[in-house]
């Protein structure tokens, strides 16, 4: 079966008056149709730009990203609507999302007015069929975006990414900027659509609860390059990489008692300038050993993979 | 909107902007005498408040006897003219270079930024001395002096407006969806930018007025016969000891209608504020 979107040797480097920022690095990954793949890392790790770049905002400095098979890079520029049309995006912040001069109706329809040719009426159409979908009243159309809550205007972003019926949404800490109690709400919205109208989704997170419940699969990024990917139920489980084992128990329980466990990463994340060399994880890992700090361990393992020379049960019993 | 759209208006200086554009509309009909008209037994006549003044000349008259108030009356036409041209093409101009140059960045905006810097280190008088002797003095070389001397002003505020408005997310999504160039500079930029120009113009009416004055002051803008208030100061200076009234009258018009457009663009600026219309 062809992948919904694979990213392959995805790379983005910048070039800045300091040197070269190393934002992504080698980056490959596969999203299979109507799965939910997360991106969870720490801020700055890259994760942002892989979606940039997906949603051709940014253009990748190499490596391809292939939708349905279909390098983004060789299709010209018919293949490139259809690409736009079938792809959509949500992005954090609500606020900044939701033009305020325009009303409702006209932020919904922008997608629509963008690729064809639609009355007056048939567009009003669009718009209340999408406003209910997201369980928005039909009159919020004639209304502007400061009339609404940040969940309210969160369920407008997703009307707006929906009214083309695209395949695929990228997902942007789509409930982070939301107060926690409107979150569940926004994301059983987002989980009835997708079952509703076959969506993919790729969210983007750092809240690994949430990544937990919504997703189906998870790649855990570190510094611009993966550390681990796989269903999210055995990475959970069963994480392989001292990182994602930091990462987790690095999640506040609700339990007093409750101690960090040592596995916790240790000191800051590195520069993405000066990436270190080998592993780029091995200063802050506790199993780091010579090789890491020399050869960049390979993500290897099928469906759960993990890019590192520790055998998984190995790992396990460290901690 | 509705009845709040009018809280706090500044009526007053409101009252100065309107009487100055009926006077410029209404011009030949609304004056008590032709403003060209001699009569050199009324020569240097005092305001009526003063001895020897009457109300056939209110504001007095000057060293020809023709009539202040008719003369200050005639001459908001040319400040009009001047400034609605002047604010259309310095802000059109000036919006367009600015939105260009904060959307795209690069080298176009490195270039035009020179471009504005360059112009901004050129004295406005000179550039009017050099246009004056280049092309004819009178209004339209007034028009272009200040075109060519505001729109970097223009563009410069723009600029920085655009740069903080491309990062938004709706500019992102619109990209995202595919809607062309073209479309987010009409459908994103434009509105967003649109108060900030309205407020630049309301501001920039009275430093128009004072510009055109002391060009044609210098005797490089208007030219007899044509009517102007910078003009008039010029014409009355020598007689400033026997006759103040003839160069006090359009000093206080200048005056007024500066500060009337002045408080009317701070207040407009405040009232369009997006964030304070919110509340």
């Amino acid at each position: 079966m062809t992948a919904m979107l694979e990213l392959a040797d995805l790379t983005k480097h910048y070039r800045t008056k300091h040197g070269v920022v190393r934002a992504v690095e080698s980056v490959s990954l596969r999203v299979e149709p109507r799965t939910t793949m997360a991106l969870v890392g720490e801020s700055g790790c890259g994760k942002t730009t892989i979606a940039k770049m997906i949603l051709q905002l940014e253009q990748p400095t190499s490596g391809a990203i292939r939708f349905e098979g279909q390098d983004i890079a060789t299709m010209d520029r018919a293949a490139l609507r259809a690409y736009r049309r079938q792809v959509m995006a949500v992005f954090q912040d609500p606020y900044s999302s939701l033009n305020p001069r325009l009303r409702v109706g006209t932020i919904i329809a922008e997608p629509v007015l963008a690729h064809e040719r639609k009355s007056r009426a048939e567009l009003a159409k669009i718009v209340a069929e999408v406003l209910d979908v997201v369980g928005m009243p039909a009159n919020a159309a004639r209304l502007y975006p400061h009339e609404f809550s940040g969940g309210q205007r969160q369920r407008i972003a997703i009307a707006r990414a929906l009214a083309l019926r695209p395949r695929l949404m990228v997902l942007d800490e789509p409930v982070s900027a939301l107060d926690v109690s409107i979150r569940a709400q926004i994301l059983n919205l987002l989980a009835d659509i997708q079952t509703e109208f076959g969506l993919t989704y790729l969210i983007i997170s750092h809240d690994l609860a949430l990544v937990e419940h919504f997703s189906s699969d998870v790649a855990v990024v570190y510094l611009g390059s993966l550390s681990e990917a796989g269903p999210t139920e055995q990475v959970f489980a069963t994480p392989q990489h001292p990182y994602t084992q930091a990462l987790l128990a690095a999640v506040p329980l609700p339990d007093p008692d409750h101690v960090l466990s040592e596995a916790a990463a240790m000191g800051e994340i590195a520069s993405a300038m000066n990436p270190p060399p080998g592993c780029r994880f091995h200063p802050r890992c506790p199993h780091a050993m010579d090789i890491c700090r020399t050869t960049p361990p390979v993500l290897t393992g099928a469906p759960h993979a993990a890019a590192c020379y520790l055998p998984p049960h190995a790992l396990r019993d460290a901690c | 909107m509705g009845a709040s759209m009018w809280r706090g208006v500044p009526w007053i200086p409101l009252a100065i902007l309107a009487a100055v554009g009926i006077f410029a509309a209404g011009g030949e009909w609304l004056l008590p005498f032709d403003p060209n008209e001699l009569d050199l037994g009324s020569a240097f006549k005092p305001p009526f408040w003063l001895e020897g003044g009457d109300f056939a000349n209110p504001l007095g008259a000057d060293n020809l006897g023709r009539d202040i108030l008719s003369r200050i009356m005639a001459g908001s036409r040319v400040s009009v003219i001047v400034a609605f041209y002047a604010i259309l093409f310095s802000g059109g101009i000036g919006a367009i270079a600015g939105m260009i140059a904060g959307y795209f960045g690069g080298w176009v905006d490195t270039l035009l930024m020179r471009l504005i810097e360059i112009q901004q280190s050129v004295p406005a008088i000179a550039l009017a001395l050099i246009l004056a002797a280049a092309l004819e003095p009178g209004l339209w070389t007034v028009v272009v002096v200040i075109v060519l001397t505001y729109w970097a002003w223009y563009a410069r505020i723009i600029r920085g407006e655009i740069m903080a408005l491309k990062n938004r997310d709706y500019i992102a999504f619109a990209r995202v969806a595919g809607v062309g160039t073209p479309t987010i500079f009409v459908r994103h930029l434009l509105p967003n930018i649109f108060n900030t120009l309205v407020v630049l113009a309301t501001l920039q009416v009275g430093q128009v007025i004072l510009f055109e004055a002391s060009l044609s002051f210098l005797g490089l803008g208007i030219q007899q016969p044509d009517i102007s208030w910078g003009l008039m100061l010029s014409d009355a200076r020598q007689y400033i000891t026997n006759a103040w009234w003839a160069i006090t009258m359009p000093g206080i018009a200048i005056m007024l209608t500066c500060l009337a457009s002045n408080i009317f663009g701070d207040w407009l600026r405040d009232r369009l504020d997006p964030q304070l219309r919110q509340l």
